[in-house]
């Protein structure tokens, strides 16, 4: 394989987040807009005073645990993420090649130099690997957010924020790759799913042929019909040089 | 000179119907070749399947290659165009060249900004915002950008306005001809094409009726007009077509030597449409 070959996995894997940035960028960033919202108003809500002994029980929780012991508490506030990443790589795999078909623009990817391998490919990085990028990049910023909000809070509630301090450099610090694993683990297994469960239907990709049989059928195989099933590409490609 | 195309009883169903029914193909490398045939004859089946872009049986070779192995290494060498507008309606014109240039080895974005320059097209504007005829000018410019050997036009002039077919026309000769490219063009409007063709190929009911070049064509068809007292003479030579022209008769001969046929009248080459009428009424018959 050249370089030139491997350098088309940047323009394909651009193109599926230009094509789908509503989820891969925008779902999660309005998850966050909403969680941040949601804490506020709560905040609001509350007391201040309780609003300040909670503030000195978090600060307090954290000052001294070590990053790693922090963790589980930051995969622990990634897990609306990570349902949504979830559901997001879902309805990802099921549209991306049905979607191409139905407006026809399937012809046009074909007709570029493209093999079906290297597309099937980068749907499988694209949702395993770029899309937790997106979200935990998304969810770093969000804890950040979170935590200059909390310090700011725990100023003016005139609290001792060292354990506050901590929590801040371990978001910094340990954070992104953990965000990051946990995301990966969870979106790379539905795209694994994905592929032993379909790729077999979808590789057929030798005719722009839309199935109409239902909602899901057409969408599960990618709008092939099933007898099309073996794929000749997946054969043909190991015939290459 | 070698041909660029080579197919061998190309077989393709769907279902019941038989869209190509054992397709005999040759297409010399350089000729502008015009795939022509009736709705539903087959065109589109043969062009994908050139293209790999549909399972057919068969023998068939293009730029070397089997379609059907590789498709991806074949895309170096061949573009194509479809009659409907295929370029993804959700991009950018400027995305839609970067992926070009981010997937092609031989796309000369220089060249496609050069071209695109030419036009009104707006390089910020979705592919949705633009017209039928932008969206195919911006089609063409990324194909006329690419270095390869066969252009595939499927049906592509269905729908533009005048102005803009005669535009692309000019600009397939000028930008793409240069002796060694090949260009295949799929339609059923044929007079609009008679003059760019050096290479003609009749397709009706999935078969090839007629596959030659502008050259042999005017040696093996003839078309006379015929004075009334001459037609029993006419009709025992074995006219493949019979048309009435003001009084006279026109008949078109199919391989029937031009001195057997100078008796009868003045001899010219029938015009490709002409042809096209005669061929397919032809086949109906046989």
């Amino acid at each position: 394989m050249d370089k030139f070959s491997l350098l088309q996995y940047q323009a394909l894997i651009r193109r599926e987040i230009l094509e789908h940035r509503n989820l891969f960028i925008l779902a999660p960033a309005f998850l966050a807009l909403i969680l941040f919202m949601a804490m506020v108003w709560i905040a609001n809500q509350l007391d201040p005073d309780d609003l300040g002994s909670m503030i000195s029980y978090l600060a307090m929780l954290f000052n001294g645990l070590s990053p790693l012991e922090m963790a589980p508490i930051f995969m622990l506030g990634g897990i609306p993420f990570i349902i949504v990443l979830f559901s997001c790589a879902i309805v990802y795999l099921l549209v991306t090649l049905y979607q191409d078909r139905k407006d026809l623009s399937v012809l046009f990817w074909q007709s570029m130099p493209v093999s079906n391998l290297k597309t099937v490919l980068t749907k499988i990085v694209t949702v395993g690997a770029i899309a937790p990028f997106f979200y935990m990049a998304v969810l770093f910023g969000f804890y950040l957010v979170t935590v200059i909000w909390l310090s700011i809070l725990g100023v003016s509630h005139d609290i001792e924020i060292a354990g506050i301090g901590y929590m801040f450099m371990a978001v910094v610090g340990e954070s992104p790759a953990v965000i990051y694993l946990s995301h990966c683990c969870h979106s790379m297994a539905v795209a694994i799913c994905w592929l032993v469960v379909v790729v077999f239907c979808i590789c057929q990709t030798h005719t722009s042929y839309v199935g109409r049989r239902g909602f899901y059928h057409d969408r599960v195989s990618g709008g092939f019909p099933v007898r099309h099933a073996i794929s000749g590409q997946l054969g043909g490609e190991s015939c290459e040089p | 000179m070698t041909n660029i195309v080579h197919a061998r009883s190309l077989q393709k169903s769907y279902g019941q119907f038989k869209a190509l029914d054992g397709v005999d193909l040759d297409i010399p490398a350089g000729s502008i070749c015009g795939l022509i045939g009736p709705n539903g004859a087959g065109k589109t089946t043969t062009l994908k399947a050139l293209i790999g872009l549909c399972d057919v049986e068969g023998e068939l070779t293009v730029a070397g290659r089997d379609p059907r192995v590789a498709r991806h290494k074949l895309m170096e060498e061949v573009c194509f165009i479809a009659d409907v507008g295929i370029l993804p309606k959700w991009l950018r014109v400027s995305q839609v060249l970067d992926y070009v240039e981010g997937v092609h080895r031989k796309f000369d974005r220089a060249k496609a900004i050069k071209l695109l320059s030419t036009t009104e097209i707006p390089s910020n504007k979705r592919i949705k915002e633009l017209s039928k005829g932008m969206v195919t000018q911006l089609h063409l410019a990324l194909v006329m950008s690419i270095e390869v050997q066969l252009l595939v036009l499927d049906e592509l002039t269905l729908g533009l306005d005048i102005i803009y077919r005669k535009e692309f026309y000019d600009r397939l000769l000028n930008d793409f001809v240069d002796g060694n490219r090949t260009i295949i063009i799929s339609t059923h409007q044929v007079e609009e094409i008679e003059t760019l063709l050096s290479h003609l190929v009749f397709i009706k009911r999935g078969a090839i009726v007629l596959d030659a070049s502008m050259a042999e064509l005017a040696e093996i068809y003839t078309e006379v007009l015929v004075t009334p007292d001459k037609r029993a003479q006419a009709d025992a030579l074995g006219p493949i077509h019979v048309r009435e022209l003001l009084g006279k008769k026109s008949y078109t001969y199919e391989a029937v030597p031009k001195a057997e046929l100078k008796v009868l009248g003045e001899l010219h080459t029938p015009t490709v449409a002409d042809l096209f009428v005669a061929k397919m009424k032809d086949a109906k018959h046989g």
